[in-house]
């Protein structure tokens, strides 16, 4: 594979390693917030 | 309230009304600072090659504009720092510190920042960092040249400005991370019974969305400034493809195999909701000044906070939209050209909401008034004009011309700025007792709003045209570019004007801060139902919340917040490594196995297994950290005796760096740890729980990290 094309590949796997960190904690996170928006409406 | 200096945080001095008034002023010094860099920058621009005014040139000195002419080293320096004064240090430190900070705990009706020393200690790194960044400017070879964005391989060979530019931004970016914790922390635990998160205003919102933003997009910022850093200092090779050469020369002495876009990625990551970061708290103000000054609730309230939680989200799966022409592959363009559109709608519904509550109401026209209207055509403009900056196609032809300065400006100068105007104009009685002149306002708003289009409007034409900025002589050597210096001068002449037409607002401050104050300043009733920050304006709410009763801070979010943190930084580290491994076609050494992966990972374990509320129980959970310490240290050093450094190769670079920053929190938690064993808090469950989980995380987070080291 040529040495630009390779650095795409890189850039590629690296750009998914960082989308997928970012669901990671994204989504506990809605998770809290979802459970605490509910918790706060059942106490109304 | 009364400004304090660093003595006054050691003194405990960390009411949030100070805080924010220290952000505000040190943002609105910052904002002087980074207008006076563009002034210069501009008349550069339009008289490119001519002596600058006499008065001046004493100030600029010989090395940067000898004879009274600018040398393009020093334009470089001007544009780098004008950007990153303004974003960084002014209109972030603004809208999200010194507006978070002073409304926040009183719309939500708290006593004050949950965490008030976390808060405290957030103002005076940003500041630290700022005065750095801006002293940069007096070292050898003078300020960072290479651009706000910093791209290498530039950056890595650039001046010693750079590098005190990255020390900066580490402490500007530390307190961003430490101001987002706090912030959180007051708005999901400080809440007023009544207060719950539907009734919120929209404003709060918009800043609990802008922390989490500040939270969890800083850290790849870190991570990249940690490798830039390391190949400035440390030699080795992140950001520096093999076979470079400059100015015809092959460059020596490197490893090689980095990658730019390792840089491009990391630093758009943050950077892009970077833009939502300010422009989110604008939206707040100005939906605050709408509502107040047309005396009817917010169109849209569930629409619009649903927009801005999705915005956060999606802001953070768009970056890469800032790189179509690096040549990253048709895949990651379609996926970021597609999240580009998509970020774009709720944006539009915001605005959409805000223009419709307008609709029947019976509206003033004061000055904040005029500033929050004028944000939505100037918000607008801004958010349109980046659409085909969105697509790669229409992207490759617009990319950095001046059409992209004037696009983004017009998101954050007449947008942005005129609403922290707005909401300057419209609080200053509630946070001082004192008033602002109307008649010298008007003439700041209408001179303002004249001037800042007559340099932005003309802009788009320019780059429309395809001249190219960041050029110091206005890309005159090209002739495409010639046609167009008469719009250059009135540019410059516009933003000359722009200059004088502060100076309203400047007088008005001074002609307030000399008159009385009246009875009510520096209360809690400055803030009640005479006040325009009362809470319950925005939407149907039941009874303004009991300012007096507040929840107990409860320290349990600030742990998992932090660890959220931890995951991002050392997850964009991670991403590094896999970025430049699997851009090599060879990667012959390994510098670690699993023994040190596993043996590592438990003891840390350990350490949370040890944690109890008791002096015994928190010096022993210290001890298995002070071990992976000791441990880890003598690895670098033997490692080092091997004659495998930082610079002998990218395995090596990534490795060292990558377990020195674990080392370094791991030493910081044992240490914070041991230190809570004396502290008046050591029987304290709440605290054992907090380090508990800090322990618990970095355990994983060090599994994950050298278990990466450990895959052949």
């Amino acid at each position: 594979m040529p040495e630009g094309a390779l650095m795409s590949e890189g850039a590629r796997t690296g750009a998914l390693v960082l989308i997928v960190v970012t669901a990671v904690v994204l989504t506990p996170l809605a998770a809290f917030g979802v459970r605490l928006w509910r918790r706060e409406r059942d106490d109304q | 309230m009364r400004w304090y200096g660093p003595s006054g945080y050691c003194n405990g001095v960390t009411d949030h009304r100070t805080v924010g008034l220290q952000y505000a002023v040190t943002s609105l010094l910052f904002l002087l600072v980074g207008f006076l860099l563009m002034l210069l920058m501009r008349w550069q621009l339009a008289w490119p090659g001519q002596p600058l005014p006499a008065w001046i040139v004493p100030l600029l000195g010989d090395a940067n504009a000898p004879g009274g002419i600018m040398l393009p080293e020093f334009y470089n320096q001007l544009v780098a720092m004008h950007g990153t004064v303004m974003i960084f240090l002014a209109v972030v430190p603004m809208a999200a510190g010194a507006f978070g900070t002073l409304l926040v705990p009183r719309l939500i009706g708290a006593a004050g920042m949950a965490l008030p020393r976390v808060s405290a200690l957030a103002f005076w790194l940003f500041a630290m960092g700022g005065a750095v960044m801006v002293a940069s400017f007096f070292v050898e070879g003078g300020a960072a040249n290479s651009g706000w964005t910093a791209y290498p391989p530039l950056s890595i060979l650039a001046t010693k400005g750079q590098t005190w530019w990255l020390v900066g931004m580490i402490c500007v970016s530390a307190s961003a991370t430490l101001g987002a914790l706090a912030m959180i922390t007051t708005i999901v635990r400080s809440r007023a019974p009544g207060v719950t998160l539907s009734r919120m205003s929209f404003f709060v919102w918009a800043q609990l969305v802008t922390a989490l933003l500040l939270l969890l997009a800083f850290p790849a910022l870190q991570a990249a400034a940690v490798f830039q850093l390391m190949d400035r200092t440390a030699g080795t090779s992140f950001f520096l493809p093999s076979g470079l050469v400059i100015g015809g020369i092959p460059l020596q002495d490197y490893s090689g195999g980095g990658s730019p876009l390792l840089w491009q990625h990391l630093f758009w990551f943050l950077a892009h909701p970077e833009v939502y970061v300010l422009v989110l708290p604008a939206m707040g103000i100005v939906s605050e000044v709408i509502v107040s000054n047309t005396r009817r609730p917010l169109w849209g309230y569930g629409l619009m906070v649903s927009a801005v939680l999705f915005l956060g989200g999606m802001s953070m799966l768009v970056w890469a939209h800032h790189m179509f022409l690096t040549g990253m592959g048709t895949t990651l363009s379609t996926f970021f050209q597609v999240t580009t559109m998509i970020v774009s709608i709720p944006s539009v519904a915001v605005v959409t909401a805000l223009v419709l509550s307008l609709w029947g109401g019976s509206i003033r026209f004061p000055t904040a008034m005029l500033f929050a209207l004028a944000f939505l055509p100037m918000f607008g403009l801004g958010g349109l004009t980046g659409l085909p900056l969105g697509l790669a196609a229409s992207d490759i032809t617009l990319h950095d011309t001046y059409y992209v300065v004037a696009h983004f400006h017009y998101l954050v100068a007449p947008g942005t700025m005129f609403a922290l105007f707005a909401g300057i104009y419209h609080w200053f009685p509630a946070v001082t007792g004192r008033v602002l002149s109307e008649r010298l306002g008007k003439w700041h708003f209408w001179l303002s709003f004249y001037f800042i289009n007559n340099i932005f409007l003309p802009m788009f034409v320019v780059g429309l045209a395809g001249v190219n900025r960041r050029m110091y002589d206005a890309g005159l050597q090209f002739a495409l570019a010639q046609p167009f210096q008469a719009l250059q001068r009135h540019m410059t002449w516009s933003a000359l004007a722009l200059g004088v037409a502060q100076i309203p607002f400047l007088v008005a401050l001074v002609l307030a801060y000399r008159a009385p104050a009246s009875a009510r300043k520096e209360s809690d009733a400055s803030f009640g139902e005479a006040s325009p920050i009362a809470p319950d304006r925005t939407h149907p709410h039941p009874s303004a919340p009991d300012r007096t009763c507040s929840h107990p801070p409860a320290p349990d979010l600030a742990p998992w917040l932090l660890v959220a943190w931890m995951v991002m930084f050392f997850g964009s580290l991670l991403s590094g490594y896999v970025l430049l491994r699997a851009g090599n076609a060879e990667w012959p050494q390994q510098a670690s196995g699993w023994g040190l992966a596993i043996g590592g990972a438990v003891l840390l374990a350990v350490a949370g297994l040890l944690v109890r509320p008791s002096r015994a129980g928190l010096l022993a959970s210290a001890v298995p950290g002070a071990a992976v310490v000791v441990w880890l240290s003598t690895l670098h050093g033997a490692a080092f005796h091997a004659g495998r450094t930082p610079a002998s190769h990218l395995e090596f670079a990534s490795w060292f760096t990558l377990t020195g920053v674990l080392l370094t929190v791991v030493a910081i938690v044992s240490a914070a740890t041991a230190g809570s064993a004396f502290g008046r808090s050591a029987s304290s469950p709440a605290r054992a729980r907090g380090l508990r989980i800090t322990w618990g995380a970095l355990s994983l987070i060090w599994l994950v990290l050298l278990s990466a080291f450990s895959v052949a």
